[in-house]
């Protein structure tokens, strides 16, 4: 199996004026390619800040990633890493993160737009990843008349439209009830079992984690198992 | 470009405000800045006479000879002409003591400021030749034998008599010299304007009721002299004067001074002001020493009655108008472009996280400025020309009178004008809206991606 995520020693310290708080520590995980990995625990024990730190979106205290074969070097440029995010990382986000004043298609468009896609080309790859996470009937549609499970779609073909090998998902059922929540997962199983992405998925719910091909728990910023 | 567009579509709730306050300013900035541009404009055309290392002394009565009051003198034991004859002689004696410094060149009056090149603008209409209609000339009076064309460095043109021979003015006040441009305009060609006489549209009386008209001769032709700062002109009249009047001075007089070439007149300035007390005749003191071009803002000439202060005052104020409103409408639309920019931290956080660079996102915003600013100023040029053509306002040109110059700049053309400050108008509001985007903007794009997208 070939490692497309690999985290060495990972520490993440926050400090302010008074206190400084270890949000990771020591932590050390390979993903392997095609992995649907979870990682659980309790709110506050650094499960968004690994992921984050995965998607090249926060930068590490220490340690070294390897993303796809490539070591991310701390000096990278921002026009690099712009480019690693866009063709190898797709977020999922449990606020979906959408921009809330363009419509379904213009934001499901926009890794393609920053890749340089012209908007033909664009609009059709668009369409094809709405159509799949079931939203072709809402295209012109803006987030704010979108229920919290359709705005989730929108992120979630938003994700996948730029083909990355890796897609991140922080609780993206979250802020879903819990149906929505198993329609989400249902698309991302999807994801993983017919187009080989791998996945990595941020929750605290056991019931969805144990669909999930592995789990890793965390607990104070520390890999418990 | 479309997705600009999109975007500025996408959030026209906010937008249509931002446009509604871009409109305004431009507006007022224009009718604030028009004046002052054209004003600018002209200060900084070719004042057709050497004004570099000009200086102007004014000298003080510090020890009482006559009574002053209101403006009229009270002579108790000698005549009036002896007077003047006095007064000459000490202004002789304070031309000398200049004349000893080793920066001086040459030395001459100044009558008041009266019609002088580039301080103010005494016109006079005389009629012209084999013409029904009469042209408005800036007349200048100056002293003759007192180096008055050295000092001001005007030039002879080629075919007159020299500098120190218009100076030297052997026909007293009937002579006179003119400027390249009026010799063109009343004779067709400056070189034939030369000895011809020019009825000047006076007469003067004899004591017994005969009236006998003023002809002037035509000494000499000088090249064009900007006789104001705030216009375009270049018909001037030098007129000789035969001696100093005592009733042009009063408390005050003023001398010109001509610096020697390589002299620093910033410097030359400072230490003569230093040394002021210094140069002095019987009566009278030099107490400043000031640049010729700052002459009419930095001196008080209100004991001169022909001086028209008002055209510095108005320009002042409407600086001082136009920068009061500037900087308020700039500060207005610098903040409010800030809070819409500081707005979209979030959503420049998720632009981020989907592979759009700093760069990207901060060309994308002030791309979304600049479509803004120049739509605004499609809006505001509209309005302007309806503001302009109802008579509401004007463009600020010179009226064009058939009696007066023409101006061949283009100030006085109106399409162009309207271009340019239009032109103007956009480079200060597309600068202005810039600092309202770039900061900010800058300010989001180096937040981490992570803290960007905690920002709802």
């Amino acid at each position: 199996m070939e490692t497309i995520i690999k985290l060495t020693g990972i520490n993440k310290v926050y400090r302010t004026e008074e206190i400084e708080t270890q949000a990771l520590e020591n932590v050390n995980i390979d993903v392997q390619k095609g992995e649907f990995l979870s990682v659980m625990g309790p709110s506050g024990c650094g499960k968004s800040t690994l992921l984050n730190i995965m998607g090249l979106l926060d930068e590490p205290t220490s340690g070294e990633i390897e993303l796809c074969g490539t070591k991310i070097d701390k000096n990278l440029s921002d026009e690099r890493l712009a480019e690693f995010r866009n063709r190898t990382l797709g977020f999922v986000f449990q606020s979906f993160h959408l921009i809330s004043s363009l419509n379904v298609i213009d934001n499901v468009q926009l890794p393609l737009m920053y890749r340089g896609v012209g908007y033909s080309e664009r609009i059709k790859r668009a369409k094809e990843v709405i159509e799949r996470v079931g939203l072709s009937h809402r295209m012109k549609h803006t987030p704010v008349q979108l229920s919290g499970g359709q705005c989730q779609r929108v992120a979630i073909a938003r994700a996948i439209i730029g083909n990355p090998e890796i897609i991140l998902a922080d609780e993206p059922t979250g802020n879903l009830d819990s149906k929505m929540g198993a329609d989400i997962l249902g698309l991302l199983k999807q994801l993983n079992e017919e187009d080989g992405r791998t996945i990595v998925m941020v929750t605290h719910n056991e019931q969805q984690a144990l669909q999930t091909k592995r789990i890793i728990k965390f607990l104070d910023g520390r890999q418990i198992m | 470009m479309k997705q600009i567009l999109k975007n500025l579509w996408s959030q026209r709730a906010q937008n249509v405000w931002l446009f509604a306050e871009l409109v305004v300013v431009c507006f007022v900035a224009w009718t604030q800045i028009d004046p002052i541009v054209v004003r600018l404009f002209y200060q900084n055309q070719p004042a057709g006479f050497d004004i570099d290392r000009l200086v102007v002394a004014e000298a003080r009565l510090y020890k009482t000879i006559w009574q002053d009051t209101h403006g009229s003198i009270e002579i108790e034991e000698e005549t009036y002409d002896q007077m003047s004859e006095k007064f000459t002689q000490e202004m002789k004696q304070l031309k000398q003591h200049l004349l000893e410094l080793d920066e001086v060149a040459y030395v001459s009056f100044l009558d008041g400021i009266e019609g002088y090149p580039r301080m103010n603008k005494h016109n006079w209409e005389i009629p012209l030749p084999n013409d029904t209609i009469g042209i408005d000339i800036p007349w200048c009076f100056f002293d003759i034998e007192e180096d008055f064309f050295e000092t001001f460095g005007i030039q002879p043109i080629p075919g007159s008599p020299s500098q120190h021979e218009l100076s030297m003015n052997s026909g007293g006040g009937q002579n006179l010299i003119i400027t390249r441009s009026l010799a063109e305009r009343i004779y067709g060609s400056a070189e034939a304007a030369i000895g011809k006489k020019l009825d000047s549209g006076s007469t003067y009386g004899d004591g017994a009721g005969n009236k006998y008209p003023i002809i002037y001769t035509i000494q000499g032709v000088v090249e064009d002299v900007a006789a104001r700062t705030d216009e375009y002109s270049t018909w001037m009249a030098f007129c000789p004067n035969g001696r100093l009047y005592l009733s042009d001075y009063q408390s005050k007089a003023r001398l010109v001074i001509r610096l020697k070439p390589g002299v620093n007149m910033t410097r030359f300035v400072e230490e003569q002001t230093y040394r002021t007390g210094e140069l002095a005749s019987e009566h009278y003191v030099i107490c400043s020493f000031v640049p010729y071009v700052d002459a009419p803002k930095n001196m008080d000439f209100s004991d001169t009655p022909d001086y028209n202060a008002q055209s510095d005052y108005d320009f002042n104020l409407s600086v001082a108008t136009a920068i009061f409103f500037l900087i308020n409408l700039c500060l207005g639309v610098i903040g409010t472009f800030w809070m819409q920019t500081k707005r979209r931290t979030e959503e420049s956080g998720i632009m981020r996280a989907f592979g759009a660079t700093k760069r990207r996102i901060m060309g994308m915003f002030l791309a979304e400025g600049f479509v803004l600013t120049t739509l605004s100023m499609l809006i505001t040029c509209v309005l302007y020309l309806n503001y302009v053509k109802t008579g509401l306002g004007e463009l600020c040109i010179n009226p064009q009178l058939p009696q007066c110059q023409p101006d061949p700049t283009w100030v006085a053309d109106k399409p162009l004008h309207f271009c340019i400050l239009a032109g103007i108008v956009y480079v200060i509001i597309c600068i202005v809206v810039s600092i309202g985007i770039a900061i900010p903007a800058w300010n989001i794009v180096r937040t981490k991606v992570v803290e960007a997208l905690r920002d709802e």
